[in-house]
């Protein structure tokens, strides 16, 4: 390979770095903490008095008829147009249902399998937290920032760029066989970065790449949008063609006629004996028509591909319409979104997946500081303007964005444990863009070490702070369940003791670094 | 699930002696200069093709392919985390993989180290290793240098 091709291949990886470090962090991070999204939902709804998971809450010994339908019957006299659910599993003991009001305005609910009535809401006004699959979730692959289609694009630039990174990364790195397994404690600080970068990136170079890749594949019809016009010239909904046809989707325009809803039990029976698998989603369009229709997801946890096996009935009568044979294009993309999200039931693959989620977050984050550290003495001789701003956004999107999660989930137990007037999720929500805001701040106007360590000091008080605050709030009482429930609340306050422990170490790290840079400018930080 | 620990138990094993099988990590941890001694390559493969039988066994053929090549990285990082930070550990693993070895003397280890990690390519120009503060190079790393490993 040619010094030169290499050489430039250094400078896509430091620009794309430099350009994309930030984004990548808060994209990986979320993604992370996605992985363990309805844990978390769980650890934050402790003080709600939310269902315990037993054997009756299980999606099979749920009765559709006797549980949902009550309060589907008043939804529809009050005018509602459509309306879906998922059912309830080990881990998400609820319905999570949504509906479409008469004026077009989509809400979602928990629905309790159990009493059939909305949690969440009950003695207090405004109580429902967005969670982690509510907030973290939609940041991971949107940033929250939904004008214009900005937060997708941003972060289908990112993954462009981390496909970039990758490759460029490879050309870069000379011994990627001969230090395949190094991580040197024992040298300086700034080798301990290179060495940590190295084998975070190497180690999980296939998740790395997949999983951006995936990512991008998830949503091709945001990021090339024109593809489907290009194909099917003479539709309108170009997009919407495409999915019928690949996806083999049933759909049939509403009749104007009144029209009432069967046994939606029966014509689960009927889709779970087609499938041999159990129901895992139900929805109903047309709501109210004559000709509307029931239509039936096979569950997704099963296997690794996220399938969208339908079948659709007629809500009037109940008789089976169509059931989708989904064509292999489609599949393709299918296996990809299931390799994406993660959210079969395999507990090992799932924290393998955290796991290489985390060391996404190392590779990047010490892929900054390395970068940073090498540049910083010519920067500051040369007086580079915007030196000190990079620096602050370095510490703001790693050591500040933790802190900033850590928020999230402290406000959510002060929110629990006080009489906040304010709804609940502006609370949470508010928490975490200030303090987001605040370590920005507090970056800008210290250098990096210093900031990094004081930022590291309160990840350790949060840190330490979350659990206490979880048990101070009942958050042990409240959960009566056995098992997956009990052991995913209880994993999420020792992943949060966890984050504590390492930022203390960290702390200690950087400080000794610090002290090296003192005595001997270079070597250390 | 035990037959997916069996599997992370292999690809442990495959990954500690393809790690071994290079000069620097067999130093560290048998604090020893390696000598002739033959590959473990084939071996290591052998085991990692174990490992993923185990794997085909216990589960469905995409989870099964799936947890192999992720259960392989995650085992290389314990691999690499117990060089650094305990290298002892794998010392049982070497021994049998390449019979036992006299223990190392003063110089040896630290010709090794002199020879291996303090003399690795140096792309952010900081001082030659010999300058550098003790206080600024872990414990374990003197105790090494000093031949008490």
């Amino acid at each position: 390979m040619s010094g030169d091709f290499r050489r430039s291949m250094t400078t896509v990886h430091s620009w794309a770095g430099v350009m994309f470090g930030s984004l990548l962090m808060v994209v990986f991070w979320m993604g992370s903490l996605s992985v363990f999204d309805r844990e978390i939902d769980r650890w934050m709804m402790s003080d709600i008095e939310a269902p315990a998971l037993n054997h009756d809450s299980l999606s099979q010994n749920v009765s559709l008829d006797s549980v949902l339908r009550p309060h589907i019957d008043e939804l529809l006299a009050a005018g509602a147009r459509q309306w879906g659910s998922s059912l309830p599993d080990e881990r998400t003991p609820y319905f999570r249902f949504f509906y479409q009001r008469a004026d077009g305005v989509f809400v979602s609910e928990k629905i309790d399998p159990h009493r059939g009535l909305p949690i969440g809401n009950e003695g207090r006004t405004g109580n429902e937290t967005l969670g982690a699959s509510g907030f973290f979730f939609p940041f991971h692959f949107r940033l929250n920032l939904n004008w214009k289609g900005l937060g997708h694009n941003l972060v289908g630039a990112a993954a462009m760029a981390m496909l970039l990174l990758l490759v460029s990364g490879v050309v870069v790195h000379r011994k990627i066989i001969a230090e395949f397994f190094l991580f040197r404690t024992d040298k300086s600080f700034q080798r301990n970065n290179l060495d940590l970068h190295n084998l975070s990136s190497v180690l999980a170079l296939p998740f790395h790449f997949l999983i951006t890749l995936s990512g991008l594949i998830v949503f091709m019809s945001i990021y090339v949008p024109d593809i489907g016009r290009l194909v099917y010239t003479d539709k309108s909904d170009a997009w919407g063609a495409f999915y019928a046809e690949a996806a083999d989707t049933f759909r049939r325009p509403p009749s104007g006629r009144t029209g009432g809803l069967a046994s939606l039990d029966a014509m689960r029976a009927k889709a779970e004996a087609h499938w041999r698998d159990e129901v895992g989603f139900i929805r109903l369009r047309h709501a109210g028509d004559a000709n509307a229709v029931v239509e039936m997801g096979r569950q997704v946890g099963g296997e690794l591909s996220w399938n969208i096996d339908k079948v659709y009935f007629d809500a009037g009568s109940g008789e089976r319409l169509y059931a989708t044979d989904i064509k292999p294009m489609m599949q393709l993309q299918r296996f990809f979104v299931g390799l994406h999200f993660a959210q079969f039931d395999h507990w090992p693959l799932r924290f393998l997946y955290f796991g290489s989620g985390l060391l996404s977050c190392v590779m990047i984050a010490t892929g900054f500081f390395f970068w940073l550290a090498t540049r910083r003495r010519r920067h500051e001789r040369q007086a580079v303007a915007g030196f000190t701003a990079v620096e602050a956004v370095t510490v703001a999107s790693t050591t500040g964005l933790l802190l900033a999660t850590l928020g999230y989930l402290v406000s959510n137990r002060i929110y629990a444990l006080t009489e906040v007037p304010t709804p609940r999720a502006l609370f949470e929500t508010g928490g975490f863009y200030a303090i987001w805001l605040l370590s920005l701040l507090h970056a800008l106007g210290r250098p990096l070490a210093v900031a990094c360590r004081q930022q590291l000091a309160a990840i350790v008080m949060a840190g330490l702070a979350a659990p206490l605050l979880h048990f101070l709030g009942g958050g042990s009482a409240s959960t009566p369940g056995i098992g997956a429930e009990q052991t995913g609340v209880a994993g999420v306050n020792l992943g949060l003791l966890g984050i504590a422990l390492m930022a203390w170490w960290a702390r200690g790290r950087m400080s000794s670094a610090v002290r090296c840079e003192a005595q001997m400018p270079g070597v250390g930080a | 699930m035990s037959a997916l620990l069996l599997s992370m138990l292999c690809n442990f094993l495959a990954m500690a002696l393809l790690a071994l099988e290079q000069d620097r990590h067999w130093r560290r941890v048998m604090s020893d200069a390696p000598r002739q001694r033959r590959s473990n390559r084939r071996l290591a493969v052998v085991i990692l093709l174990v490992g993923l039988a185990f794997c085909v066994t216990d589960e469905s053929r995409g989870f099964a392919v799936l947890y192999f090549a992720m259960g392989t990285g995650f085992a290389a990082l314990v691999v690499a985390m117990c060089l650094s930070f305990c290298p002892a550990a794998l010392r049982s693993i070497a021994k049998w993989s390449g019979g036992c070895r006299a223990p190392a003397t003063a110089g040896s280890a630290l010709s090794a180290s002199a020879q291996g990690d303090l003399t690795d390519s140096n792309p952010i120009g900081r001082p030659a290793a010999a300058t550098i503060p003790r206080s600024c190079i872990s414990p374990k790393s003197r105790e090494s240098a000093n031949g008490k490993l």
